[in-house]
């Protein structure tokens, strides 16, 4: 379904000026106006709802690619193209468990630590930032397992993170697909119509089946294990001019941090051992989280994990602030509303930078510990509203950086 | 072929390398087990042949009583359809069952034509093992596709054909069945058995006592009819620049394989590891590999299970396979721990040698490293659990302090105990997960 056209398919021009356009333009060089459906090569697949690809070699990471026909106005955007050939030995046999076949060193997989900002739509330059995040390995873990994804459209942000269910291999695939799906279907959705809390549940039940899709894909080198499928959590947040809407499955959680005297909050409830324990009254808060069960999960996305049926939360908030999606990497040095809050929101202007926010919150976790992957995704309410030209040359500026 | 069992990869070591480290030991754990457990008689076929002594020492001591009752014994349990042969040996080998040169189908009555014909054995000639091993070879020559096992008894030494011809026919065999040999009585040579079933992959016991013959005959014929799947092939990828230092079988017993390396691509090495029923063996691997920086991570070895196609299906199959995969970290904890499985096989490696040159030294008469060998030998037996060689030691030492190993040789030690250390020094426990020894392996 990615394959709306690809490389090597004739150029469309576009329908304003009749400018060339490439299979990766979004946007007219000549007169800067977003390629429209019409201008796509071949007819599209029926629910062109998939992710962003990979680009070829030298192509910037998974940004919204080619191929990929983004609603009007959106950027999205998560981290994590494959190596595709060995830093060390120069082979171009990479093994997709990232151990390259002939010097055997594995190789960064580009997610060990990643940092995404993304721009209201529209702005020329020093656009107002809509969302920022940042994923990162953490200190004792082999690899970063987290994904995340962020979209903007006109008015409204979308945002997902997820966290790779490590006891089950290719669970780093799974939470990356996941992210990516998920963030693309939010956007489309939400660009068609849709309201947020049918958009949530569309795009976690995709997510959904895109992660079940994994199993039985056997990673290179490892053995099949059976009864083991890929996995991950879900929680994601739309961020619209009044409302912010959250939909989660698992223990990835989401906050309201109030740029104002009133109390931080935990908008979530984790589909998690402990959290099930002290609803049924069987045990006090801290026994259940003392307890070696506290973190296992009872629902998650995945080919054993049933029907997918997330849980939905809105709110209105009554002023400015930032919304928190994040993996337990994070929360579980910082569990309380108000310890995330003081971080998040403890620099200068923490709701035009967020991420450096992200930055903030990232220290306190490795600080304490840092014994997960981390991954933190913040989105300013309300969204800013572009500011520079007006949208008759639209522009997206995003700037995203990696390390 | 439809009943190879399911095979699965276990490895165990410590992941960590210190800063600069090369080094990397693991335990590789092979599992077999066919569905519905071992039970059933595997589909697969199977060829046997049963080659028993038959020169003129066998007449003393009941032996050639007791060699008939356990060759009547084996044919017994062969199930049917499985072709087999029955040869005597002595300075040439005479077929003596079928009486033509081939491969008979066990049935009740090629069973029991097969017995009468054992009953009538007589004694009498030398000893030429390869020879007998060459017939054995051309038998099976015509079932490539079958299992194929052989079974050798002998309780004298090869002294009627030239040193050479022994190695000769052990090269021109090797890989084309597996054999179990079994020395009956003290005459015959430990080291000549142990290469002649180390070079045809499979096992060799003392049998003091004739009259155990029987029962041992049945047990060994009955693990034979138990393999599923043969010609089975240990593959190992080392990474560019790694150097596969040893790969040795640890359990049931330990079989050093690394001279046995066959090439099967780049970076990739052959072991043939012969046929698997239900049943679970050890091997211990060292890998020397380029010293990455600290915190980087590598595939040192990667360890796959292969069977050949067959006629029907050429293509061949990886049953199995699994990764060992190293991490370079400057944290002492984690670099400096020793994995307690690798430690329980480096000792019994350690244990065997210290037996083998501990006897060596005493037949030479070097009463001094034999002292200080068998010493060794016995904290090592102690420190790994083997308490079934801890046991043969007594019989061939005093101890006076096991702490530090303080033995004295003991004056006189029977040829039987003596043979019976130096075949069962490489035979070892295995561990449990937590390091400490479990069951004894092998018999």
């Amino acid at each position: 379904m990615d394959a709306v056209i690809g490389p090597g398919e004739p150029a469309a021009a576009c329908a304003a000026c009749g400018e060339p356009l490439t299979v990766r333009d979004r946007f007219c060089e000549g007169c800067g106006r977003p390629r429209t459906p019409a201008q796509v090569g071949r007819p599209r697949a029926p629910e062109p709802d998939g992710p962003p690809r990979a680009p070829g070699p030298g192509g910037p990471p998974r940004a919204a690619g080619p191929g990929w026909t983004a609603p009007l106005a959106s950027v999205a955007y998560s981290a994590g193209a494959d190596p595709l050939t060995c830093a060390d030995c120069g082979s171009a046999a990479i093994g997709p468990d990232g151990y390259c076949d002939t010097c055997g060193l594995r190789q960064p997989s580009g997610r060990e630590h990643v940092e995404i900002e993304v721009a209201a739509p529209g702005g020329a330059f020093a656009a107002p930032i809509r969302a920022a995040g940042v994923s990162d390995r953490g200190l004792r873990r082999p690899r970063n397992e987290d994904a995340f994804a962020l979209a903007t459209l006109a008015d409204t942000v979308c945002a997902v993170v997820c966290d790779g269910v490590a006891s089950a291999p290719g669970s780093e695939e799974a939470a990356r697909v996941a992210a990516e799906t998920a963030v693309a279907v939010l956007a489309r959705r939400l660009a068609a119509g849709a309201d947020a809390r049918t958009a949530t549940r569309t795009a976690a039940s995709r997510a959904g089946e895109d992660v079940a899709a994994l199993a039985g894909v056997v990673p290179a080198g490892a053995a099949p294990v059976p009864d083991s499928s890929p996995a991950c959590t879900y929680v994601s947040a739309i961020v619209g001019p009044g409302t912010v809407t959250i939909g989660w499955i698992g223990d990835s959680r989401a906050y309201w941090l109030p740029h104002s005297a009133r109390a931080p909050e935990l908008l979530t409830k984790d589909d998690s051992w402990a959290v099930r324990m002290v609803a049924r009254g069987t045990m006090t808060e801290a026994a259940a989280w003392a307890d070696p069960r506290a973190h296992l999960l009872t629902a998650w996305l995945g080919a054993d994990a049933g029907t997918i049926d997330p849980h939905l939360a809105s709110f209105e908030p009554a002023g400015p602030g930032l919304v928190l999606i994040c993996s337990d990497g994070l929360w579980n040095d910082l569990p309380e509303a108000a310890g995330l809050a003081a971080v998040a929101l403890d620099g200068p202007a923490p709701l035009a930078d967020p991420l450096a926010a992200a930055g903030r919150l990232l220290r306190a976790a490795l600080d304490a510990g840092g014994h997960d992957n981390v991954t933190a995704a913040l989105i300013p309410f309300p969204p800013p509203h572009p500011t520079g030209p007006p949208p008759a040359a639209p522009a997206e500026t995003s700037r995203e950086t990696r390390r | 072929m439809s009943d190879l069992p399911a095979f699965t990869v276990k490895i165990d070591h410590n992941p960590h390398l210190p800063a600069g480290g090369r080094e990397l030991h693991a335990i590789v754990t092979v599992e077999a087990a066919r569905e519905g457990g071992g039970g059933r008689a595997p589909a697969a076929e199977a060829a046997e042949i049963i080659i028993i002594d038959t020169s003129g020492s066998m007449t003393y001591s009941g032996k050639m009583a007791a060699a008939k009752r356990a060759a009547k014994a084996a044919v017994n349990v062969l199930r049917d359809g499985v072709r087999f042969a029955v040869i005597a040996g002595a300075n040439r080998p005479r077929l003596v069952y079928p009486q033509d040169e081939r491969l008979v189908r066990a049935s009740a009555r090629t069973r029991r034509d097969a017995a009468s014909a054992v009953g009538r054995l007589d004694a009498a000639g030398g000893t030429a093992i390869g020879s007998w091993l060459l017939l054995a070879n051309r038998l099976f020559a015509e079932h490539r596709d079958a299992i194929r096992h052989a079974i050798l008894l002998t309780d004298g030494k090869n002294q009627h054909e030239p040193a050479p011809e022994l190695q000769k026919a052990l090269d021109a065999c090797s890989g084309n069945f597996v054999l179990d040999a079994r020395g009956v009585g003290t005459d015959w040579e430990v080291p000549e058995l142990r290469l002649i079933s180390s070079a045809l992959l499979g096992g060799f016991l003392d049998v003091p006592d004739p009259a155990d013959l029987e029962a041992d005959f049945r047990a060994m014929t009955e693990a034979a009819m138990g393999k599923a799947v043969a010609d089975v092939t240990l593959r190992v990828w080392t990474p560019q620049h790694a150097e596969l230092r040893f790969v040795k079988q640890m359990v049931p017993a330990v079989e050093d394989l690394t001279g046995r390396r066959v090439p099967s691509g780049p970076q990739l090495g052959d072991y043939p590891i012969g046929a698997w029923g239900d049943e679970d063996r050890e091997y211990h691997l060292c890998v020397e590999v380029p010293a990455g920086d600290v915190g980087r991570q590598m595939r040192a070895a990667w360890v796959k299970l292969v069977v050949p196609g067959t006629s029907a299906d050429p293509d061949e199959r990886v049953l199995a396979s699994g990764n060992v995969l190293v991490e370079w970290t400057d944290d002492e904890a984690k670099s400096t721990r020793i994995n307690a499985r690798v430690a329980h096989h480096t000792g019994q490696s350690e244990l065997a040698g210290a037996i083998q040159e501990g006897l060596e030294a005493r037949r030479e008469g070097d009463e001094d490293t034999a002292t200080a060998r068998l010493g060794r030998a016995v904290v090592l037996a102690k420190q790994v659990g083997n308490e079934q060689i801890s046991a043969l030691l007594d019989r061939v030492v005093d101890v006076i302090d096991l702490d530090s190993g303080t033995v004295q040789l003991k004056g006189e030690v029977s040829k039987a105990d003596e043979m019976s250390l130096d075949t069962r020094s490489v035979r070892t426990v295995r561990t449990r997960v937590d390091g400490g020894p479990s069951d004894q392996a092998g018999s």
